[in-house]
């Protein structure tokens, strides 16, 4: 059997999951089961998803309005990630997303292939460990994405605070991996509009 | 209002002005996909005069626009050529994200609005 | 090979040709699509109005559309009720059809599985017939658009005829499809005087045996 590997910072990656969070559960949870190619033929349902599940949240936020609209920003860029990079887009690809005390915890999962998640995983370590806006001017400067960590989720942890990891499992049959990306923010920085990374 | 109404994203640039007004969300798939949408904005930063792009009426942008929008900042750099910014900080994207292109092109100004 | 040819007639079969077309050209040309905010600068393309589907054993392996009015001849093609009246006067048939009224084959879709079996020509030929067009109910003219090697290897090859309006602008969407060496055109087709008898008349639904039409 083929094993898991981990890339970048991993708060918690559901109840099974080694790293969940055993003692405090999510207060609030919501999870949807999307089939890729949906989106591919009515591209609009990306951002209309983003900001159904931004208004959900967004009610426990002091200042609706802003909680909202940076979490559509976030969840638009990962659910647009999962679609574009599903190598099979009739396969059901996942958001889920955890409500905690003080963070909010969105997971993507869906399939890929083997070497573009191999590629993906090494970018996000180097995401999670390196200077953010030095990336972002060296993404900015280089070729749009062939694969590997974008734009998107250096903006999501330089402007947002965003921790992100990636767990890959790959498949036994050496098929496609299933590739879960996992962005975690603190509530405050939602509230904020400040980086506090 | 309707379940579906949706405000429009379009980029104008008034005849005779150095202004190029963006609005709307903008979450087109991929930078390429702004090529035509920013073509205004573009020629403008081409002409080498002074310009400014107005993104106050710009409630969301993908990270794929953001993009698009560091290429016009990289090309008015590249150029020489004066740009200005205008945006809302009242908008996150706008707030968080635009003072980085100033790491990319320091001679940007960004007024807000 | 027996393939149903049948039109799309529920929301779920709809449903399933929006997705087999979405499928194939996002993986061949990295396209998506939107009923109503389509994009062609931005690689966002409108769904046709109505759609004929090629069933083995009930699974759908091929589809393809046609616009029923606001074609993407006339809509993207710059394309003139002039410029139609002019193919059709060059025709000699020009009170024979009624150019304000315009139908487009489009999208026509195999699944990578089931090419490189003779699905293409086929199903292009079976998509001009009136069973399927309702041409012959206000006297429409047909028009598509494609690359010429596309309408060599497909149209041409199915036996129908096709007559030149102008050349097709170039828009960011089919960065993919076309070359320089290989253009896009905007082509007419008279119903009756260049769609074969085979496929005119053609009944829908119907079963039929799939054959290989050899290249011109």
């Amino acid at each position: 059997m083929m094993t898991t590997r981990l890339y970048g910072t991993l708060a918690g990656m559901g109840p099974d999951s080694p790293h969940y969070h055993g003692a405090e559960g999510p207060l609030s949870e919501l999870s949807l089961s999307l089939v890729p190619l949906a989106i591919v033929a009515e591209w609009t349902r990306c951002g209309e998803t983003a900001d159904f599940v931004a208004r959900y949240f967004a009610h426990d936020f002091d200042d609706r309005e802003l909680a909202g609209n940076v979490l559509s920003t976030v969840v638009n860029e990962l659910l647009e990630n999962a679609v574009k990079f599903a190598s099979d887009k009739s396969i059901p690809a996942r958001l889920t997303v955890r409500e905690y005390a003080e963070r909010l915890c969105i997971v993507t999962r869906n399939v890929a292939a083997p070497g573009q998640a191999a590629a993906f995983g090494a970018a996000v370590s180097r995401l999670a460990e390196g200077d953010p806006e030095g990336m972002f001017a060296e993404r900015i400067a280089s070729p749009p994405e062939t694969g590997g960590a974008g734009i998107g989720l250096i903006i999501l942890r330089k402007d947002y605070g965003a921790r992100v990891g990636v767990r890959i499992t790959p498949s036994d049959d050496g098929g496609a991996d299933v590739v879960e990306v996992e962005v975690e923010i603190n509530n405050g920085d939602i509230e904020a509009g400040e980086s506090r990374a | 209002m309707s379940l579906f109404e949706r405000e429009p994203y379009s980029v104008e640039c008034v005849a005779g002005s150095d202004v190029a007004v963006l609005r709307g969300v903008m979450r087109l798939p991929t930078p390429a996909a702004y090529d035509a949408l920013f073509a205004p904005a573009r020629a403008l930063i081409e002409s080498g005069r002074p310009s400014t792009i107005d993104l106050t009426g710009v409630s969301f942008l993908n990270s794929s626009g953001i993009r698009a929008l560091a290429s016009l900042v990289l090309l008015a750099r590249d150029r020489g050529a004066p740009l200005q910014m205008i945006a809302d900080d009242g908008i996150p994207w706008q707030k968080k994200t635009l003072a980085s292109f100033r790491s990319i092109s320091p001679s940007l100004r960004i007024a807000s609005r | 090979m027996k393939l149903m040819l049948r039109r799309a007639e529920s929301r779920g079969d709809i449903l399933r040709c929006r997705q087999l077309i979405a499928e194939v050209y996002n993986r061949d040309y990295e396209v998506v699509f939107s009923e109503n905010e389509y994009d062609l600068a931005a690689k966002v393309e409108p769904w046709p109005h109505r759609f004929l589907m090629a069933l083995s054993a009930g699974e759908l392996v091929a589809a393809c559309g046609l616009y029923m009015r606001d074609t993407y001849v006339e809509r993207f093609g710059q394309v003139s009720d002039t410029d139609f009246r002019e193919v059709l006067r060059d025709a000699g048939v020009e009170d024979g059809y009624d150019v304000t009224r315009r139908r487009e084959f489009t999208k026509m879709s195999v699944r990578h599985s089931w090419r490189g079996r003779g699905i293409a020509p086929f199903l292009t030929g079976a998509g001009h017939s009136r069973n399927f067009t309702e041409v012959d109910a206000d006297r429409a003219i047909m028009v598509f658009c494609a690359k010429r090697s596309i309408i060599d290897n497909i149209f041409h090859r199915a036996g129908l005829h096709t007559r030149t309006i102008k050349p097709f602008p170039v828009y960011k969407v089919h960065e993919l499809y076309r070359t320089p060496t290989d253009p896009m055109e905007s082509r007419l087709i008279l119903p009756r005087l260049d769609v074969p008898e085979r496929w005119y008349e053609l009944s829908l639904p119907g079963e039929y045996e799939v054959e290989r039409i050899p290249r011109p």
